[in-house]
């Protein structure tokens, strides 16, 4: 009888397991875009819709037509709503765009527009711009938009480190150097030197237009516990402890002008953003429709979402290029660029993108992913190969003395670290490169390049404007990351990028930079840029990116 | 039994005092510096410092140390840089979200536990023995985070019977609850099983029997007290396994407590965070303990309070 009993209980626990295994449900059977069943997986530049195209406006629509609810689950975590008190995160990015408006607005094609600007003129010299501010925009607390809140939101960026401390609002403040409210709807900037960025850092939603009246009367803390803007979305309940925010469309008499303005619209009342560190427990939730939107969608559970037609999954543009540094300064076994190059060439970048990343990302050529940024030709003209024969010449003419190599790396900056180090060591192992793999915690590899303690360094860093200058000015330029290397001509023209906004010079800058490096091979070299994903329930069109990171939901439509 | 209880509660301080230091020198002893993680990748060496100095990081650790404490004393467990709010402010929505899971779980698996133990004790040998005993080493060798992902599969995924994840009704509670009390009501059954075998087979059970006392009354009103022992001293202990438990359910089920808040702030290096942290789950574990200590006296009055 004990026997029985105990063989019952074995089955049914044995059943339970193979149920709970058995991937997901089969629904799906119907073919979308190629693919075989279930989920498509979408390409999602800049302002492009996921899915199908969003439906037509309906004539005479209101915000008041809206009346659907969605729920957001991000990877990442805000404990504060103001995007320079934080370091930034995805569901802060995200949110921000839903309660504040950017003063110019970047377009599919990357040609900018006028928004909360009407008007903005560039000073020749580049050293100040003017801002007109357009009459008809109110915040959602029906107080009216005037250029003084404009000036109160530069002003408070520039001095007030009280508020924003110099270490986090230092990208606007070792610029600009005054603003002038120049009449009830004019603001004009001044900067003390040239700030490359400054079209793009506009178009931001990192600037949050705040209610300088609305801010005296509730005092800093209240008014960011729930801020006012003058986005589509208001504030209808924040968590910031637990990260749960929920935000409702506005329904005041004047309603969001940028629906108008841009002919856009949704029809989604509620969002809820709440975070959610587990991958697993996020794609679970959207199987079950518990949650409509997930973000980081790791490659490896493409596949396994592929019977679920009630999903999306979309690709996002390349936003990050993930390198290897070296340790190459004087008296560094890396210092001898032969034995980088021998590196560069036995590293199978085609192999890494297809087995490690599932196809979802760019096998590097040179340091930034194709053509629309400037200085590629240089990449063109010197493209990285895969030539093991080549390699080996190459590494006997070094005198590599068999030394272990160290390379450090964290899997907070790059996700796939184990595998990818692991890969690389065994790539370098076939043609007699030792290294030894060093995983550390972010705090640690953070001391590891600050002290030059490595030898190579697994790195990631976003490289998302033509202009790259944080790759080229800050990492390269100003040798953030502490490579030591010797090049004066590179150090040069990489502090050369934040002199000038002329493109014809900033494109001869950039092409002698990448030169250098994909013919030293120093002091970086770079391996891929990577797709970020993330997963829709797939009844929802309409959501956009900007710059290939938050997720734009201001005009989500769920059908 | 006043007089000890102070007693212990004097003692408790100290024990306090020096888990305060000890978790003060332990995050500290990493070498780390967590004034370059907050100011992130791109920090100048001097923007780097000013955050050393605004987190007072700057000034002597043992001024640090001295700093902390007395501020502890004031009711400030001191600002956490990677929440930019106070600690206290934090725990107080994340302590109870963590107390409502843990001692659910507790309850759950002592009342599923003793029952299981003592019926399978009874009936030594029967199928509800091996049934019990199979829990018992099934429970115990199962990892928490693959049950955990198994039963969102099955009742989230599958049979979408429960939420997945999140804070809400008592749903939400249901697996994560299930999960966190799974190893606790395994160790325990078998912890109450052989107590109760070992309890049965004592002669007073024997001369009880003859005196005409019926089966249930022996069982449950002598042989019972005597067998949940060795279960409330282990109960104490399991309080330890809940909080450290607490910090992988809750991250698998999205429950914002203290366990998904510890892994942000390890993450994060956030000093005062985890130190704080520390000091609160140990002052659980030490009032825990004191008070399976005067449960034991009120079960044994034979047992003194010392």
């Amino acid at each position: 009888m004990a026997k029985k009993i105990l063989a019952l209980i074995l089955a049914l626990v044995l059943c339970l397991s193979l149920v709970a295994c058995n991937g997901g449900n089969n629904e799906g059977n119907g073919k979308v875009d190629g693919e075989e069943s279930g989920t498509s997986i979408e390409e999602n530049g800049d302002k492009n819709p996921s899915g199908e195209d969003v439906p037509e406006k309906s004539e005479g629509w209101t915000e008041a037509d809206a009346t659907e609810s969605i729920v957001f689950h991000c990877s990442g975590q805000t404990h504060t709503f103001s995007k320079w008190e934080t370091t930034s995160d995805t569901m802060l990015n995200s949110i921000s765009y839903l309660i504040f408006d950017p003063i110019l607005y970047k377009q599919e094609d990357g040609t900018v527009i006028p928004y909360l600007a009407e008007e903005y003129v560039l000073a020749e010299d580049n050293l100040s711009i003017y801002l007109k501010i357009r009459e008809d925009v109110y915040f959602t607390d029906g107080r009216h938009l005037t250029g003084e809140d404009v000036w109160y939101t530069f002003e408070t960026l520039r001095a007030d480190a009280e508020h924003y401390p110099d270490s986090v609002a230092s990208t606007w403040r070792k610029y600009l150097s005054s603003v002038e409210l120049t009449g009830e709807y004019e603001v004009t900037l001044y900067f003390s030197q040239l700030m490359p960025t400054l079209i793009n850092a506009l178009c931001a939603n990192t600037i949050q237009v705040v209610s300088k009246s609305a801010i005296e009367e509730m005092g800093w803390d209240e008014y960011w516990a729930a801020p006012i803007g003058t986005g589509p979305y208001k504030i209808k309940s924040a968590d910031l402890t637990n990260s749960i925010v929920e935000l409702e469309l506005r329904d005041d008499e004047y309603g969001y002008w940028g629906y108008d303005y841009l002919g856009e619209y949704t029809n989604v009342k509620y969002i809820t953003y709440a975070h959610s560190s587990e991958a697993t427990t996020r794609i679970a939730s959207l199987k079950t429709g518990e949650v409509d939107i997930i973000d980081s969608l790791p490659a490896s559970e493409v596949e396994a979402l592929r019977s679920y037609d009630t999903i999306s999954v979309n690709l996002l543009s390349p936003t990050t290029a993930v390198m290897l540094q070296f340790a190459c300064g004087e008296g560094d076994i890396l210092e001898n660029q032969k034995l980088c190059e021998a590196i560069s060439l036995c590293i199978d970048r085609e192999l890494i993108v297809e087995q490690l990343l599932g196809g979802f990302g760019t096998a590097a050529k040179g340091p930034v992913p194709d053509s629309s940024f400037l200085g590629y030709d240089a990449v063109a003209e010197n493209a990285y190969e895969y030539n093991l024969e080549k390699a080996a010449e190459l590494l006997e003419e070094s005198s590599y003395d068999s030394r272990e190599l160290r390379l450090v790396y964290t899997t907070s900056t790059v996700s796939i670290g184990n595998e990818l180090t692991q890969a690389i060591q065994q790539m370098c192992a076939e043609i007699g490169i030792k290294i030894s793999l060093e995983p550390l915690d972010t705090a640690f590899y953070d001391n590891a390049r600050a002290d030059h303690d490595f030898d190579i360094v697994l790195a990631a860093i976003g490289n998302t404007s033509p202009y790259s200058t944080m790759l080229n000015g800050d990492v390269i330029g100003a040798d953030k990351f502490n490579t030591q290397y010797q090049n004066e001509e590179l150090k040069e023209l990489g502090t050369q990028v934040y002199t000038t906004a002329d493109y014809d010079i900033l494109e001869d800058i950039l092409y002698r930079m990448y030169e250098i490096q994909l013919t030293e091979f120093q002091p970086n070299i770079y391996l891929y840029f990577p797709r970020n994903l993330y997963a829709t329930s797939s009844n929802i069109t309409g959501v956009q990116t900007h710059n290939g990171a938050a997720l734009d939901l201001h005009a989500i439509v769920v059908s | 039994m006043i007089k000890h209880l102070l007693r212990r509660l004097v003692a408790c301080f100290f024990v306090l005092i020096g888990v305060s230091l000890v978790a003060f020198a332990l995050v500290r002893l990493d070498g780390s510096d967590p004034a370059r993680l907050i100011a992130g990748d791109l920090a100048t060496e001097e923007e780097i410092e000013d955050y050393r100095v605004r987190m007072g990081l700057d000034k002597p650790v043992i001024e640090q140390y001295f700093m902390y404490i007395r501020d502890i004393f004031k009711g400030n467990l001191g600002y956490s840089w990677s929440f930019n709010m106070n600690v206290t402010e934090l725990f107080a929505t994340r302590i109870p979200q963590t107390l409502q899971l843990s001692i659910a779980a507790l309850i759950w698996s002592c009342v599923f536990s003793i029952i299981f133990g003592v019926i399978a004790g009874i009936h030594q040998g029967s199928g509800i023995d091996f049934a019990a005993l199979f829990f018992a080493v099934v429970g115990q060798a199962m990892s928490t985070v693959w049950l955990a992902f198994m039963l969102i599969l099955l009742f989230g995924v599958k049979l979408n019977w429960l939420p997945i994840q999140g804070i809400g009704g008592l749903k939400h509670m249901i697996m994560p609850t299930l999960c966190m009390g799974f190893g606790t009501a395994a160790s325990q059954t078998r912890l109450m099983r052989s107590s109760m075998v070992d309890v049965l087979r004592e002669d007073y059970i024997s001369a009880t029997r003859a005196r005409g006392i019926s089966k249930n009354k022996t069982y449950f009103k002598y042989a019972l007290k005597n067998a949940i022992l060795p279960v409330v001293t282990n109960i104490g202990q399991r309080v330890g396994h809940l909080i450290a438990g607490a910090v992988v359910i809750e991250n698998v089920f999205n429950w914002p407590g203290m366990g998904q808040l510890m892994v942000t702030a390890i993450n994060q290096r956030d000093y005062q965070l985890v130190q704080s942290i520390m000091l609160v789950s140990a002052t659980l574990l030490v009032f825990c303990n004191v008070l399976v200590d005067i449960v034991y006296t009120l079960i044994d009055p034979r047992i003194k309070f010392n």
